[in-house]
């Protein structure tokens, strides 16, 4: 029957439209995004990364490990490419 | 191959524009610590600039300005430069890229504003390098089926 996944569905749907009311609004200022590190960040990024620009002081710094494994997504993208469609 | 663009106009202008996209670039990755930026866009804009190039000049063109065997280390360069930077950060007594613990400079904060320049020009580097591989991979040669 048909009927199953959609009560299954509509289960899911109301439990995610409920949770969505308790969750802080559009750009709330006491959201958990910006009340746990992010103050920190802005607060001693300077001072402790020498970078003016938050967002490299971040990305390169902080998250240093997270950008490093996107450089590497980039490189085995490449790898593929030129495994499947060979060197020009 | 690509049929080339005869117009006077598109093949003038695109090469124009091209050292100037490349300036943007470079102005981009050296100043990615302090104004918005950094390695992977200014990677992408100097790979946009070769990628113009293929369109409007053709794709030898441009496969002649940068070569297969300039790119095949410089693809490589990032992943490796980022692993030993990180190295060298433990070797000094820190964590693996706390690059604040290498005792370069006096200024602990130079030292940081340094290895993450160095970093950024290799994640600058890789990604030039791979867009405009796969872009020319992608666009023919000697696996031409047509």
């Amino acid at each position: 029957m048909k009927l199953a996944p959609l009560i299954v569905v509509l289960i899911i749907g109301a439990t995610l439209a409920v949770a969505v009311a308790g969750m802080p609004a559009f750009g709330s200022s006491d959201a958990p995004a910006y009340t746990h590190v992010a103050s920190r960040y802005l607060e001693k990024g300077v001072e402790e990364t020498g970078v003016g620009n938050i967002v490299t002081a971040i990305v390169v710094y902080y998250r240093g490990y997270d950008t490093f494994g996107e450089v590497t997504v980039i490189f085995t993208a490449g790898a593929a490419v030129i495994a499947l469609l060979g060197r020009e | 191959m690509p049929e080339l663009f005869e117009d006077v106009i598109v093949r003038t202008i695109a090469r124009l524009m091209t050292p100037f996209i490349q300036l943007f670039a470079l102005y981009v990755l050296m100043h990615g610590h302090a104004t918005p930026g950094g390695g992977f866009q200014a990677g992408v804009m100097m790979a946009a600039s070769f990628i113009l190039i293929a369109i409007a000049l053709g794709l030898q063109e441009a496969k002649d300005r940068v070569k297969q065997k300039a790119r095949l280390p410089l693809e490589s360069f990032g992943p490796l430069n980022f692993v030993v930077i990180g190295i060298i950060c433990m070797a000094c007594g820190g964590y693996y890229l706390q690059y604040t613990t290498v005792p370069l400079l006096p200024s602990l904060q130079a030292v940081g504003a340094i290895l993450i320049s160095a970093v950024e020009v290799g994640i600058g580097v890789t990604v030039m390098a791979m867009v405009t591989t796969i872009f020319f991979s992608m666009a023919g040669g000697k696996h031409d089926t047509s």
